[in-house]
């Protein structure tokens, strides 16, 4: 009994001390690519640049954090990675422009719309970021003004939580410079602060307009007798609401801006039953309302930029569904050109606006499709395609080779690219497939032309790849049925055990399995079917607004066991995780026994996945945020949901959206939330945050693993697609290995191949994703960073001749050596005014087995790596053998080309200083000849005259080097030209060996007699 | 009174006079761990051979830098040699390996950026004299080290960010950022293999794929080296 508990006792405490060796760095060189698209972006809430150097601007996104561009927008890099990724607003300190505020939580409150986690402030320009503390709980902030009179004074506009009642939104005001915030304008827990605005002559004036607004998963109410637009004149010590002229409550949200030219011209656009603009021209103390066109008052919860030139007063804009502009203060609006820029013209939907205040004719213009630079007042755009912040509900992947992946984004239609392009995936190679707000893409398997796509609200296509067509198959109510309400994300599914079946959820499960021609509905209507949540076209508040967004009682889920495609799981909106076990003849709702595990009844069920290890076993993602509650929802059951058991980590932060179980370890789960990505290699027990190039705070919605190429795939909801590629070292790495100080990892067999990308590059604008590697991985653990000490990568072939040696990396946790499968390249001729390429080819070897040996510091360590010829017919393992023989008999003429070369210049270069003592003119003419036959030679080996690389000057060298190169880079058996031209070199070298030989046959002993009579002492060469 | 001095330890705590004297902690381990003070403030010379690999290949890497004066980067490849070289008030590159058959004057803006790599003390020593102003930032992961992070303001303009190993006090990540033809630019180098010098200094004898075979400091340096040759 003793030793049982002193066991028991020895495991509980040595396995988290093991386990706890797993950590994010454990798995930090297995960077993930990120591969955008930024050919349309993601949906842009602020734009900020720095007055006195307009060429650095910070972009504020929805779901991709900030991204800093100094040079105007041809490039953009992240500078919030490690933080939350949806930004509600910007600002910079412009007296001193590297003091910028983030405030985390877009205020752009649809249905989608994430979640802030409050103020952050950089001193450095982004390079670090400090939490202010006092705002973590406001959710979404809309605006940050620095006081340009005095940089102490900062105020923050936060609406706040989206989703519940909070006190934790109002008016903050900081006279520290930001680093504690006082609340200075509150109404109570449902209304919150939207905009503010500041008169830059006397900063003491502020206005504030506040907003009352809630959503529940199937409302939205804007409006409320919270809202109202206020002043103060000392700084918000006061407050008074200002009324003369502005619409009787309740009103909405209110957009403001004052002219910074002429601040007692102030424009609101006011949100009510008839929503108008509002001018005022005493100082807001009375206003009255305007005409406007279509767009200037279009949603007003969602469209709330109003900016003003900040040099004409005259001159105002209203970036909203279109852009539009005014000339006259206000008083009009025309609508400006959508024509030019981006994929469609200028993407609708905009949210953010900064005019240069040096050069007022140059717009940066933030939509859902990314930024635009108009240089001519928005006359014309230019959409910055180098911003990859685009918003993916999912991914799915096709078996090409390259695969492809596919996904749907937020309002920018369903696309697809390759995995990997000659020199990178890029903007071009990014295809558009389907319009509307995106969703699930899923291609056929069974017949690769064929993908199904889908627009909001359950609007499927099947799409033809190969003819650019498509046919829409969206299930329909039949006689006596309900009208079928589909979710804004319907879900659209493939068999993951019948590849043949294609299903579709409204309230009811369709299934198809003649690629959508025809359906059968398999379920009853799967769903709480509450009336009470099916009222969406009272949703909006003052303004109507129900696009299928708040649609609900749908299904939002659907699993086909990978085991058994009668075992179809499907998750609802409201709370209804059902399964059948007959292909839906019958169906068992488990919402009870999830819900006895602490789970709430109503949530979301936004993933399953059935086990493909254990028919029983199934996972589950549940996500509550819209109840307003944020916390990650993770279960497991293992005997079909009739028991679950809720999995928890001090790691997960954010509501859970993904829950994938990898395909090969069964242990091995990763989980998607709103606030990262995740992943455990012991079933659960501990989970670690990828941090591999993922943004920490991520906006994982969807995952999925390549079963051939073993890549991770990563939809994310404002980075685009994320791939880490080849999570094999995740699937072996073992608590056992993680305890070691060292290991290597056994390599699986390596395609021996030079490349298959080098050809049919499109297009290189904007963004640019890397390609994995497709050189020989070799991968080893350290337990901790290596400090001191060398490390060396070693390989040898079965003969025990070392092939190359590397330096290895030396960091804690996995590390990589890429070995380019060739050997070490040849000594080549040097001291030539031109350097050869040679010295950096070495033939590609041979196919077989190879030894890795690694020596850290006094120790090898020893593994095995295997190189695989593909079955080429164009190249087989006779062709390489010839290839491999021919490129080291060039290898070889390099080498002794060298050390003619090096014989030649060195006899010459001891000849120099000897031969001017030499007193006899006579002599000096035979050493001199014998030094002009030596150059001579010399410069038929190398070039000696090049002047420059724009002049060809091919010596021996150079011709040895045509043929060795070519050999050397190409994937085929030496032609018959380029052996009979080994044969040419091979004579060449050899009459210049003999030359050589006769050279010094004639001088040398003469020279030496020579020198030895004037009794000068000759170096030896 | 308990509430007096958690308000009291905490004040303590988050007083800016207490974070800057952790950062010059900092620098004191720093400076420690590399030797001491004593050691850094003689050096006045270093000379550095090494190799750069790539591909199976060495180019070798030579670095001669004499204190607050001038300093030569010369690699070799192939017979042919390419340099850097930089002093107060001038610099030159020379890189023949694309056809250049003279050496070509670095722009003033490369020189003033580069004066800093002058000081091979290390800026930390006597920082606040040389006008360069410390930070202790957050903690940051290198290669899975919870690296203390230490950002120098330098005089130049430039920002350096050293992540130094919290066991060791090691600098083992270099993080530059700076402008150049008016774009920022941010240069990032790796330190491995810490060895000690026959002077007692203890530096990395691996930058980032630079391994030197030798570090050799106050030794004398042929002021040969540093002249410029205008080839044909």
């Amino acid at each position: 009994m003793k030793s049982i508990l002193f066991g028991l006792l020895f495991l509980t405490a040595s396995l988290p001390q093991i386990l706890a060796q797993i950590s994010s760095a454990t798995f930090g060189t297995m960077q993930a690519r990120h591969l955008g698209p930024a050919v349309t972006g993601g949906r842009i809430s602020a734009i900020e640049g720095i007055n006195t150097e307009p060429r650095t601007i910070y972009v504020g996104t929805a779901g991709g954090g900030v991204w800093k561009t100094t040079n105007a927008g041809a490039s953009f890099s992240s500078v919030f990675d490690k933080y939350c990724q949806s930004i509600g607003a910007l600002a910079i300190d412009q007296k001193n422009p590297k003091t910028i505020f983030v405030g985390t939580g877009e205020s752009n409150m649809r249905n989608t719309v994430s979640i802030g986690e409050g103020l952050y402030k950089t001193m450095d320009g982004g390079e670090n970021w400090k939490r202010i503390g006092g705002l973590d709980e406001t959710e979404h902030i809309s605006k940050i003004i620095i006081d340009p009179a005095n940089s102490n004074t900062v105020y923050v506009a936060a609406p706040g939580p989206l989703w519940s009642d909070s006190d934790q939104r109002g008016l903050y005001k900081s006279t520290d410079g930001g680093n504690t915030f006082q609340k200075i304008l509150y109404i109570n827990n449902k209304t919150g602060c939207a905009d503010i605005a500041l008169d830059p002559t006397n900063t003491n004036i502020v206005y504030a307009t506040t907003w009352e607004f809630r959503r529940t998963p199937y409302s939205f109410n804007s409006g409320g007798e919270g809202s109202a637009i206020y002043k103060s004149t000392d700084g918000g010590k006061s407050w008074k609401e200002l009324t003369n002229g502005i619409p009787k409550k309740p009103i909405g949200r209110t957009a403001l801006t004052l002219a910074p030219s002429e601040p007692n011209h102030l424009i609101a656009i006011i949100e009510g039953e008839k929503t108008g603009l509002y001018i005022s021209n005493d100082a807001g103390e009375t206003w009255k309302e305007q005409s406007v066109t279509f767009n200037v008052v279009s949603r007003p919860f969602y469209f709330s930029t109003l900016v003003v030139d900040p040099k004409d007063s005259k001159r105002v804009y209203r970036p909203a569904f279109s852009f539009s502009y005014s000339d006259d203060g206000g008083y009009s609006f025309a609508d400006g050109s959508g024509g030019s820029g981006g994929i469609f013209g200028v993407h609708p939907d905009m949210h953010a606006l900064w005019v240069n205040p040096n050069y007022t004719n140059q717009l940066y213009l933030g939509t859902d499709g990314g930024v635009y630079m108009s240089n001519d007042r928005g006359a014309s755009w230019m959409h910055l395609s180098s911003l990859p912040v685009s918003q993916f509900y999912h991914v799915t992947y096709d078996l090409n080779e390259p695969y492809h992946v596919y996904g749907g984004l937020q309002d920018n239609g369903s696309w697809y690219a390759p995995s990997k392009t000659p020199f990178g995936t890029k903007n071009a190679d990014w295809k558009f497939v389907y319009g509307g707000d995106g969703f699930w893409v899923q291609p056929d398997p069974v017949n690769p032309e064929f993908i199904y796509a889908e627009f909001q609200g359950g609007e499927i296509g099947r799409v033809n790849l190969k003819e650019g067509t498509s046919v829409n198959i969206k299930p329909q109510a039949g006689s006596g049925e309900e009208k079928l309400r589909f979710n804004w994300n319907s879900p659209i599914q493939i068999g993951a055990k019948n590849k043949n079946n294609l299903y579709i959820g409204a309230q009811y499960l369709y299934k198809s399995t003649n690629k959508g021609r025809s359906w059968t509905r398999i379920s009853p209507d799967l769903t709480t079917n509450d009336k009470k949540k099916q009222e969406q076209e009272k949703s909006g508040g003052l303004s109507a607004d129900n696009t299928s967004a708040e649609n609900h009682c749908t299904i939002f889920t659907i699993a086909e066991s990978p085991l058994n495609d009668q075992m179809i799981w499907v998750g609802t909106d409201d709370g209804n995780l059902q399964y059948t076990m007959d292909g839906g003849k019958s169906w068992n709702n488990v919402s009870a026994q999830y819900a006895s595990a602490g789970i709430p009844k109503q949530t979301w069920v936004s993933s399953i996945e059935p086990s493909r290890f254990d028919v029983n076993t199934v996972y589950a993602t549940f996500e509550n945020h819209m109840y307003g509650d944020r916390k990650t929802y993770l279960a497991k059951s293992s005997d079909k949901g009739k028991t679950w058991a809720r999995m928890m980590s001090d790691e997960f932060s954010g509501f859970a959206h993904k829950i994938k179980e990898d395909l090969v370890n069964k242990n091995l789960l990763f989980l998607g939330t709103e606030f990262g990505l995740f992943a455990t290699m012991d079933g659960g027990a501990k989970w670690i945050r990828m941090k591999n190039n993922v943004p920490w705070r991520a906006m994982v919605r969807d995952i999925t693993i390549h079963p051939v190429t073993h890549d991770l795939i990563i939809a994310t909801h404002g980075r685009g697609i994320l791939i880490v590629d080849n999570i094999t070292a995740m699937r072996n790495m073992t608590p056992d290995i993680a305890n070691k100080e060292v290991h290597i990892f056994e390599s699986a067999p390596v395609t021996l191949t030079m490349g298959k990308l080098q050809i049919g590059g499109t297009g290189g604008e904007g963004w640019s994703a890397n390609n994995p590697s497709q050189l020989a991985p070799i991968k080893y653990y350290f337990k901790n960073r290596l400090n001191v000490g060398e490390v060396r990568v070693m390989i040898y072939d079965h003969s025990g001749k070392l092939v190359q040696s590397m330096p290895g990396s030396k960091r804690k946790g996995i590390n990589v050596v890429n070995w380019n499968m060739r050997g070490t390249p040849p000594q080549v001729a040097g001291g030539s005014s031109k350097v050869d390429q040679s010295g950096f080819l070495a033939p590609l070897v041979l196919p077989g087995d190879y030894t890795v040996k690694i020596k850290v510091g006094d120790q090898e360590y020893q593994s095995k790596m295997t190189l695989v010829a593909p079955n080429d017919p164009n190249f087989t393992l006779t062709d390489r053998k010839q290839q491999y023989d021919a490129a080291y008999q060039l290898f070889a003429l390099h080498e002794n080309l060298a050390k003619l070369t090096n014989d030649v210049t060195l006899k010459n270069k001891v000849l120099q200083a000897p031969m001017e003592k030499l007193k006899d003119p006579a002599n000096k003419a035979v050493v001199k000849e014998y030094s002009v036959q030596l150059d001579s030679l010399r410069g038929i080996l190398i070039p000696t005259r090049q002047v420059s690389i724009f002049a060809d000057e091919k010596r021996l060298r150079e011709d040895i080097s045509d043929v060795y190169q070519a050999l050397c880079t190409q994937e085929a058996a030496p032609s018959n030209l380029q052996l009979e031209r080994m044969k040419v070199l091979s004579t060449d070298l050899k009459k210049a060996t003999d030359k050589l030989v006769s050279i010094n046959q004639l001088y040398q002993d003469r020279v030496k007699a020579i020198f030895l009579k004037e009794k000068i002492d000759m170096d030896k060469p | 009174m308990k509430s007096f001095f958690v308000t009291f330890l905490f004040s303590m705590i988050f007083n800016s006079g207490i974070a800057q004297k952790t950062a010059d902690e900092v620098v004191a381990k720093v400076i420690e761990a590399q030797g001491g003070l004593t050691k850094l403030k003689s050096i006045q010379s270093v000379k550095q051979q090494g190799n750069i690999e790539f591909s199976g290949q060495k180019v070798p890497y030579n670095v001669y830098i004499i204190h607050d004066k001038i300093l030569k980067i010369e690699f070799t490849f192939n017979g042919l040699t390419g340099y850097q070289l930089m002093a107060k008030d001038s610099g030159y590159q020379f890189s023949p390996f694309q056809g250049m058959t003279s050496p070509e004057r670095m722009t003033a803006e490369d020189i003033m950026q580069g004066q800093d790599n002058l000081d091979i003390q290390g800026v930390l020593i006597d920082y606040a004299q040389k006008g360069h102003s410390i930070e202790l930032m957050e903690p940051e992961d290198v290669d899975g080290v919870d690296a203390i992070q230490l950002k120098v303001n330098l005089k130049s303009g430039k920002t350096l960010f050293y992540f130094i190993d919290p066991d060791t006090f090691y600098i083992i990540r270099t993080k530059v950022k700076g402008i150049s033809n008016g774009q920022e630019y941010t240069n990032i180098s790796n330190n491995y293999n810490f060895k000690t010098t026959s002077n007692g200094l203890i530096l990395p004898y691996t930058v980032d794929n630079i391994t030197y075979d030798n570090i050799e400091v106050n030794v004398p340096i042929d002021q040969k080296i540093f002249e410029i040759k205008k080839t044909k």
